[in-house]
This record gives structure tokens, sequence and C-alpha cells, in this order.
């Protein structure tokens, strides 16, 4: 009987009321982040000079750090903190072993994303006649090159081709590690 | 086409809470936080995702820098 009432009670308590970071906390977090880069950071002063990005200058970021409404969105802007760097070697990642995926992946080849493997226990050929060498045009209408670079910052490289590559296959494989809203996704996709 | 999303933990995939990186990390992040394993921005996010707030706070050198940034004002560190 105690478990029933426990089943109930957690049955109706609103999924809002997990808690969610506070503005300070937030804010407390991100100087964190930033203090990483400031102490272990060697190539500052060149991504400074490179890509004109100031990794210590971070009133900007803490503004909108302030006006992120959810957790996940803070992330997401971790995640574009760390992706501005844009250092191969440099990602942030998150505690989630959540994976979405569709089934196959894609890669650039002349400079078109093509499907290079499928997985035929999720997507029968019979019933999905997709082979290796079709073209990926768009994924729920809004096409791969706005994808591509909308969700560069998930696979943010050295070169602006290794990361239009590693961004590829975030399309068709979502891990949350390193996307903070893949869980997001829908049931189905349009491709 | 319409393809499926298939995802790690599809049964409860409808309740995007279970996923929520904070409902996860804060039963396993004192776990998290001591695993010889952890590679550095692992660690980094730990902190992040709460659990040890307070543990790492700002170095005191970059204070000034920051809060003279968070006022709008330019500063340099030495």
């Amino acid at each position: 009987m105690k478990n029933f009432a426990l089943i109930c009670l957690l049955g109706i308590v609103p999924s809002s009321c997990i808690a969610q970071l506070t503005v300070q906390q937030k804010v407390q977090d991100f100087r964190v982040l930033v203090g990483h880069y400031n102490k272990y950071y060697a190539p500052y002063e060149w991504k400074k000079q490179l890509f004109n990005f100031d990794a210590l200058l971070i009133s900007p970021w803490l503004d909108r750090v302030a006006k992120t409404t959810s957790d996940l969105d803070f992330y997401e802007l971790c995640v574009e903190y760390v992706a501005s760097l844009n250092d191969t070697h440099d990602s942030f990642g998150m505690p989630s072993d959540f994976v979405a995926r569709l089934g196959f992946t894609t890669d650039l080849y002349d400079n078109k994303l093509l499907v290079d493997s499928i997985n035929r226990t999720l997507i029968p050929l019979a019933q999905y006649p997709i082979v290796n060498g079709d073209e990926l045009v768009s994924i729920d209408g809004v096409p791969v090159e706005q994808l591509l670079n909308d969700f560069s910052k998930y696979g943010r490289q050295g070169n602006p081709r290794s990361t239009r590559r590693l961004t590829a296959a975030r399309l068709t494989i979502r891990p949350q590690s390193v996307m903070p809203h893949a869980a997001d996704v829908g049931d189905t996709a349009l491709v | 086409m319409i393809l499926h999303w298939y995802d790690s933990i599809q049964s409860e995939r409808k309740s995007p809470d279970l996923y929520h990186p904070l409902v996860k990390d804060r039963d396993a992040d004192q776990t998290r936080r001591t695993h010889p394993d952890s590679d550095h921005l692992e660690r980094g996010s730990d902190r992040v995702a709460g659990g040890t707030r307070g543990d790492d706070p700002v170095p005191e050198y970059l204070q000034p820098l920051i809060d003279a940034q968070h006022s709008g004002v330019s500063a340099e560190l030495d």
C-alpha cells in the first residue's frame, strides 16, 4: 500500500518540479568553465588572433547565460562557448548515455552528403528503399546545408572540412553527451 | 520517406526529463568525481552539473577580470 501511495504521489508531481539550476548557479558554473580555459588553455592568444574569439571576454556570455530558461539551454550555451575555440581537442561533454539515431550514417563526398552505411535491422531494404550512395537532401524539411551550419557547434574541429564531416555524422546519430537537446527529437523524421 | 528515431532507451524516451543530465548526475555525481578514468572534460562537466558546487571556485586572479568584464569595462590579466 505504501508503494502504491508513493507511485501515486510520484505520478502527480509535475515534471516542472524537477529542480533547474538557478541563474546564480549557472553563472557560477560558467565562470568555472571559463576558469579552466584561463588556467589550462595554452593556445588562448592564438585563438584570439586566428578566430577573433576571446575566451576570457565573458560578459556577453554571462548575459546569455542569465537569459537561459532551462538547464539544457544553458548546456547548449556551454557547447557553443567551447566550440567557438574551433579546437579538435576540446568539446563540452555531459554525463548522458542517450543517443538518438535514424539507422544510417552520412558523410561528405564531393561536398555532397551521401549515405555510406545502413543498419538493415532498423531499416529493412524491403520497407525502406534507401541504399548506400543516396544523397541526403533534408531532414524534416530542413535542407542539410542549413543543418550542417546549425549543428556545426556539435562537431567543431580544427578546420571547416573536418567540422562539416563530423557534423554530418551528428545529423543522423545524436548523442546527448554532446547535443544537450538530443532527446527532443520526435518519434519519426521525414528524410 | 519517414524513418523512426531509434534511441538507446526507447521504452522510456517518452519522458524527456528522464534524460535530463542533472537528474542522472545528481545521483551519480560523487561516484563520477572520484572515478579514476574520468577525463578532464567529464570532470569539468560534473562540476557544472551540480553536487560539488563550490569545490573549485574561480581563481582569485581571474575574479577582477570577470568583474570588470561583467560590468562592461575591459581589463587584462597581469
